[in-house]
């Protein structure tokens, strides 16, 4: 009788104990490339998120609990990121931070919508991205809204009236912003002189670089990341084209770090971001300088999208009082904070509306605010 | 198309199929001998830039002629020895085995190097640094032609007339060809077929290193995943030129250079679709490639 005693009584502590420490955390699952092709970017993210996580932690948690945070390596590729989402679900995750690139955010967020789970991603930008269902977020603008405001950028501040486009036409994000700055150019009147394909992973764009210097365009539109635009500026200014001014998007985020020393490349690039060093925001201000004495590198854009897109979620978690799936998802549809990459609330179809930067290189090569566009 | 833009076009075609010839050479002629088609050769067009990197950003302190000459060597015989040790470690185990299992082994080590690269130097594309001198000559209009360009094509198309001597106007070129036609017979007549088929690795080898010079100065930059695409097109040059043959490879990456540049040149958008497509082409029209020998598979 006893040992039934003692067998019963180990048995209530250990079962007490167990579920002690399940309900001590909110756990949160967090997909991101870690490796492959895209992993700058993932790992970017990955700083953001995690600088976010500590100052949360540090500052009490959520609902008086500690953020448990679980990373999974998608490696970029959608078939390997919805696996590693169904193992995050396995691993009983209150909500999701991630993917991080757009066509494995796209399939992770199918399987996201049929389950309700709240998910936010920090930095997929193609328009589809949110279509699964009402339980899906992100954090950075759209890439048409981008694109627009790249087009309309070229002819109001830079007075350009022709322009020769640039673009990977293997990659969901920069076909998007494609059609975007296209059918914006169209309806402000901005010309369209040549289109040429860079597709990432090629060597040498000097051909495609050579029919765009016959055009002679007043602005180069190039929708391409910064790992191409390093290896396509040298050739552009092999062309002759050195002081003709190349716009780009938010992909070009690291460029200088990537061109070194050859600063002159960069005077005449300009890039939309959803970030600045420069912002002047209280919120903008405390990132950066705890970023930078936490890593002792200044935050990307990827880093202040993972920062964010985790703050959103951390907030709504708050906002709702508990870890139910609709109440999380409904206190996402109420968002209204600021955070290091602006002023954000959620419009229909769950993307952000927030004020875009238009950035620019000193002639140093560093980043600098070149102007804001409000929407 | 403007002249000058045709020149500058035509010049650059012809420094992209350099590239791809050096490459595909490797491919060739180590199907030739063991009539493996070798995956990781692209591979290691990667590691002989990271090789060169590695010299000349931590070894040396200051790049000087000397140290870029020191560094292109170790990168050659670094790439010769992989390639030796490659063939030793994955491939000879299997040359007995069906030759799908040593295809597949050859994707296999080139996914290795790809992820070892990746843990040792990181995902993130390194600048690469200037080794050959590239000046611009003259200026059309506003267009500089440069000497990489032309230096790529001189020393390439000099180390193809001095491979092509050596395999026919050597002893261990005469060893190679025999293995190569027939590698039973070739071990009866005394030759040691091993150290033909190392030698065989060790060429390809050092040409890729070689290639990987030219080819990541012209992008700028190195990155694990740099030599996957070369690789492809590389093989695609040989298959067309008939893989096995030499003269076929150096034909292939003329023509799929000159190819690639022209039709980025003209709609980029189908640059992929005319590469591949012609390869599809040649393997449905003529199966042994434009310079290669129509075999009968015995049954």
């Amino acid at each position: 009788m006893k040992k039934i005693l003692v067998a019963a009584l180990a048995l209530v502590m250990l079962m007490t104990a167990c579920c002690a420490v399940a309900e001590d955390t909110v756990k949160i699952g967090g997909l991101s490339p870690l490796t492959g092709a895209v992993a700058v970017y993932g790992l970017a993210v990955q700083a953001g998120v995690d600088y976010a996580v500590d100052e949360i932690n540090a500052n009490g948690g959520v609902l008086g609990k500690q953020i448990e945070f679980v990373w999974r390596d998608d490696q970029g590729d959608p078939a390997y990121a919805v696996s590693m989402y169904n193992q995050l679900v396995g691993e009983g995750i209150d909500a999701l931070v991630g993917a991080v690139t757009t066509a494995p955010t796209i399939a992770v967020f199918n399987e996201a919508a049929k389950t309700g789970i709240p998910a936010i991603t920090a930095s997929a930008s193609a328009y589809e991205v949110t279509n699964a269902g009402n339980n899906v977020f992100r954090a950075c603008f759209l890439d048409p809204y981008q694109a627009g405001i790249a087009a309309q950028f070229c002819k109001d501040n830079l007075g350009a009236e022709t322009v020769a486009i640039l673009y990977d036409n293997a990659n969901d994000y920069t076909l998007g912003l494609y059609e975007a700055f296209t059918a914006k150019a169209a309806e402000i009147g901005l010309e369209v002189v040549a289109v040429e394909v860079g597709v990432a992973g090629q060597a040498d764009y000097s051909a495609q670089i050579g029919k765009i210097a016959d055009a002679e365009p007043d602005v180069i539109y190039a929708a391409e990341y910064a790992q191409e635009l390093a290896i396509m500026l040298p050739q552009m200014f092999d062309a002759g084209l050195d002081e003709t001014p190349l716009v780009g998007p938010d992909g070009f985020s690291g460029v200088d770090s990537q061109v070194g020393d050859d600063v002159g490349l960069l005077a005449n690039c300009y890039y939309t971001s959803a970030f600045s060093l420069n912002s002047t925001s209280d919120v903008a201000k405390a990132f950066i300088e705890g970023f930078t004495a936490k890593t002792g590198a200044a935050p990307t854009l990827f880093n202040a999208l993972g920062y964010d897109a985790m703050k959103i979620m951390a907030q709504a978690i708050e906002n709702a009082g508990s870890t139910e799936k609709e109440a999380i998802v409904a206190a996402l549809d109420a968002t209204d904070i600021e955070g290091a990459t602006g002023h954000m609330t959620f419009d229909d179809h769950n993307d952000p509306i927030k004020s875009v930067f238009v950035i620019s290189f000193s002639d140093e090569g560093k980043e600098q605010l070149e102007t804001v566009v409000n929407p | 198309m403007k002249p000058a833009t045709f020149l500058i076009t035509f010049i650059n075609g012809l420094q992209l199929g350099s590239v791809y010839a050096l490459i595909a050479l490797g491919y060739t002629m180590v199907y030739g001998i063991v009539k493996l088609i070798n995956f990781a050769h692209g591979d290691i067009l990667m590691v002989g830039s990271y090789v060169v990197l590695f010299m000349l950003t931590t070894v040396f302190a200051a790049q000087t002629l000397l140290a870029k000459i020191i560094a292109v060597a170790a990168a050659i015989i670094f790439c010769v020895v992989l390639g030796i040790v490659i063939d030793r470690v994955a491939y000879t185990p299997l040359r007995s085995a069906p030759r799908i299992s040593a295809l597949i082994t050859a994707i296999g080590v080139s996914l290795a190097l790809q992820i070892i690269a990746q843990l040792i130097f990181g995902s993130e594309q390194i600048k690469f640094p200037a080794v050959i001198i590239n000046e611009t000559i003259f200026k059309i209009g506003k267009k500089p032609v440069k000497s990489l360009p032309i230096i790529t094509c001189i020393v390439s198309v000099v180390l193809m007339l001095l491979l092509n001597l050596f395999v026919n106007k050597t002893k261990p070129g005469r060893a190679m060809r025999a293995v190569s036609e027939d590698m039973g017979a070739a071990k009866l007549m005394g030759i040691n077929v091993n150290n033909t088929i190392s030698l065989t690795f060790a060429i390809g080898c050092s040409l890729a290193a070689v290639g990987s010079v030219f080819y990541a100065q012209k992008v700028g930059y190195v990155k694990p995943l740099m030599g996957s695409l070369p690789g492809i097109k590389a093989f695609i040059a040989a298959v067309f030129g008939g893989i096995g043959s030499i003269p076929g490879a150096v034909l292939g990456g003329f023509v799929i250079g000159m190819l690639e540049t022209f039709v980025n040149y003209f709609a980029s958008e189908y640059v992929d679709a005319v590469v591949y497509g012609l390869l599809i082409v040649v393997l449905l029209v003529r199966p042994a490639g434009i310079l290669g020998k129509p075999m009968r598979e015995k049954v």
